[in-house]
C-alpha cells in the first residue's frame, strides 16, 4: 500500500468529489442578487441586479433614475446666474467644478471672458473640489474592502480642503460662487497661506493612504487584475477621466484643449497606467490628487493681481447660439451643451456628466467576475449618484 | 438615415442626443446650422488621439403617427445604449436596433416625454417661480450682476 501525503489525500477527495458532482450533472439554478439601492459602495441609491451562477456573476445590469431630479428640464425655467445653483448638485463631493463648464459655455456664448485673476482662482477652487472628491474616494475605498481606518483619515484631510472652500466661497458642499463674468468675490486674507499648509497636509495624507490602503497585500489582492477594462472598450463605453487613462488612453481635457483657465500656466503630469483594473483606476486617482496639491500650489505662485470681474450687465441676456464646453472634472469629462434663444435662461442644456458613460459599462465590466469583487469594481470605477440622475 | 459613424472611428462618443424645438410653434430656429425638422438629433464624437471633437446634427422627420425614429449607434460605440436609453424616455425618439429601450429613469408605465418643449413643468403651473424677482432691476450696485440666490 502506498502512503499518501495528507496533502495527496485531500487532492484526491477533492477531485473524486469534483468528478461525482460531473458525473451527476447537477441541476443548478441562477440567483438573482439585487445590491442596493440602499448601499455603501453606491454613493447614492444605484441598484445593480446581478444574476448569479454559483459565484460568478453572469449578467449583471445597473438601474439608476432613484435619484432623478430632472435637471435638464429644469433648467429650462431658469435663467442663467440661477442655473448654477442647480447644477451644483450634480456631483456633489466636487460642486465648485460642475459650475465651471456651464460658465463657460455661458461666457462663450456672451463673447466675454474673466479677468486673469479670476481665471487662476476658478482653476485654484476647481482643483480643490478635485481633491476634496477624490481623497474622499480614496479613504472610502478602504471601506470596500473591510478596512476602515482610511475613511477617518480622509475625512479628517478632507476637512481641510473644505474649510478652504469655506473660506472662499462661504460654502462648504455647494459653493455657488461662480459667475458668468468672473467670481462673487477675491479670495480672503490669509487665504493662501493657508491653503499652502493644508497642500502639504494632502500630501501627507496622499503618502499615508498608499502606506497603508496601496501597500496592503489584501488591497492589492482584490484590486490587481480585477475588473480589467482594455483601451478599446474604454473608448467604446465613452469612459473619461481616471478610468479612461487607468486603460491607457493619454486624455486629460485639462491639457488637451484650451479653455480661459490657468492650466496652460503651470507643470503637471497626467499619469496613466497601462493595466486598465481596478488597481489602475484607484491609482490614478492617488496621483491625481497628489498632481492636484502641485497645481495649487503653482497657481497661487503665480496669481495675477487684478479684479475677479468683469463689466456684465446687470441682467444677464446670453445671445443667441450654442456652445459646448467639457472640462476634466474629478469624475471625469463633464459638459455642457447650452442652446441660448437670446432670453434670460437657456432654451436647452444637456448635460453629459462623466458618471453617465462610467457607469454604463458595468454590465460589460460585471460579466463572469466573482460576487465580492462588484463592490470593489464599482468602488474603483467612482460614481456619484447625482452625476448619473441628475 | 445613413449615420456613417464619423472618420474618427476610434473615438469616444459623447452626450449623445439633444433635440430642440420651440413651444409656440411660430418659428423654429435650428440653431448655426439650422435644419429642417422640429426635431434634430444631436451627437459628439471625440477622438482620443487626435483631439478633435465634432458634433454631428441630424433632421429628425416625424412618421404619419407623430413618431420619430433615427440608426442606434451601439455597433459603433457601445456607450451609446444608455444616450439612446435616455434619449427615448424624454423625447420619444426611437432607435433602429437598439436592443432594449426600457426607461431609465422614469417608471415603466409613465406617459409622456418629459424634455419635449410642450410637455408642462407641473410645479412651475401649480407655483410661479419665486426666483423671478431675481432677474428685475433692483436697487444695487451697478457691477452687481443681480443674483445671490
Amino acid at each position: 500500500m502506498t502512503m499518501l501525503s495528507e496533502r495527496q489525500q485531500m487532492s484526491y477527495i477533492a477531485a473524486q468529489a469534483a468528478d461525482a458532482r460531473l458525473n451527476v450533472e447537477l441541476e443548478t439554478e441562477g440567483m438573482t442578487l439585487n445590491i442596493g439601492p440602499q448601499h455603501p459602495a453606491t454613493h447614492g441609491t444605484l441598484r445593480i441586479i446581478a444574476r448569479l451562477d454559483g459565484e460568478q456573476v453572469v449578467w449583471a445590469e445597473p438601474s439608476a433614475g432613484y435619484m432623478h431630479r430632472g435637471y435638464e428640464k429644469l433648467t429650462e425655467v431658469r435663467t442663467f446666474p440661477q442655473v448654477t445653483a442647480l447644477i451644483n448638485r450634480i456631483d456633489w463631493l466636487g460642486s465648485f467644478a460642475n459650475e465651471v463648464p456651464f460658465i463657460l459655455a455661458a461666457e462663450q456664448l456672451m463673447d466675454i471672458e474673466a479677468p486673469p485673476r479670476a481665471q487662476h482662482i476658478r482653476t485654484i477652487l476647481f482643483e480643490l473640489s478635485r481633491i476634496a472628491n477624490v481623497s474622499l474616494f480614496l479613504g472610502d475605498l478602504g471601506v470596500q474592502m473591510g478596512a476602515v481606518t482610511p475613511v477617518f483619515m480622509a475625512f479628517r484631510d478632507r476637512e481641510y480642503v473644505l474649510n478652504l472652500i469655506e473660506g472662499a466661497t462661504g460654502g462648504r458642499f455647494h459653493p455657488n460662487f461662480d459667475r458668468i463674468g468672473g467670481l462673487k468675490d477675491d479670495l480672503p486674507k490669509g487665504w493662501l497661506d493657508e491653503t499652502r499648509q493644508v497642500m502639504k497636509k494632502l500630501r501627507n495624507f496622499c503618502d499615508e493612504i498608499e502606506d497603508l490602503l496601496f501597500g496592503n497585500e489584501i488591497f492589492q489582492s482584490r484590486t490587481r487584475g480585477i475588473g480589467v477594462i482594455p483601451a478599446d472598450v474604454a473608448r467604446q463605453y465613452g469612459l473619461s477621466g481616471a478610468n479612461l487613462r487607468a486603460s491607457g488612453v493619454d486624455w486629460d481635457l485639462r491639457r488637451d484643449q484650451s479653455l480661459p483657465l490657468a492650466y496652460d500656466k503651470v507643470d503637471f503630469r497626467v499619469w496613466t497606467h497601462p493595466d486598465g483594473d481596478s488597481w489602475a483606476r484607484c491609482w490614478i486617482r492617488l496621483q491625481e490628487v497628489r498632481e492636484a496639491t502641485k497645481i495649487v500650489d503653482q497657481l497661487i505662485e503665480t496669481l495675477p493681481p487684478g479684479p475677479v470681474m468683469t463689466k456684465v450687465p446687470r441682467i444677464i441676456k446670453v445671445p443667441e447660439g450654442e456652445a459646448w464646453v467639457s472640462t476634466e472634472n474629478p469624475l471625469g469629462e463633464m459638459g455642457y451643451y447650452v442652446v441660448s434663444k437670446g432670453d434670460l435662461g437657456p432654451f436647452r442644456v444637456k448635460i453629459r456628466s462623466a458618471s453617465f458613460n462610467n457607469i454604463s459599462i458595468t454590465p460589460w465590466v460585471l460579466k463572469g467576475v466573482y460576487v465580492p469583487d462588484i463592490i470593489t469594481i464599482l468602488a474603483s470605477l467612482y460614481f456619484i449618484l447625482g452625476d448619473i440622475d441628475r | 438615415m445613413d449615420w456613417m459613424p464619423s472618420p474618427f472611428g476610434d473615438g469616444e462618443n459623447d452626450p449623445t442626443e439633444e433635440v430642440e424645438e420651440d413651444p409656440a410653434a411660430s418659428e423654429i430656429r435650428q440653431g448655426y446650422t439650422g435644419g429642417d425638422t422640429r426635431f434634430q438629433m444631436l451627437a459628439r464624437v471625440t477622438d482620443t488621439r487626435r483631439h478633435v471633437s465634432v458634433t454631428l446634427k441630424a433632421d429628425l422627420p416625424q412618421h404619419d403617427d407623430g413618431t420619430m425614429s433615427i440608426e442606434s449607434w451601439i455597433p459603433v460605440y457601445a456607450g451609446a445604449n444608455w444616450h439612446e436609453r435616455e434619449t427615448h424616455e424624454m423625447f420619444g425618439i426611437s432607435f433602429d436596433g437598439h436592443p432594449d429601450l426600457r426607461n431609465m429613469y422614469l417608471p415603466g408605465d409613465f406617459e409622456g416625454y418629459p424634455l419635449r418643449k410642450d410637455f408642462p413643468l407641473l410645479a412651475r403651473l401649480v407655483k410661479p417661480w419665486p426666483g423671478i424677482v431675481d432677474v428685475e432691476p433692483m436697487p444695487a450696485s451697478d457691477d452687481d450682476e443681480g443674483d445671490d440666490s
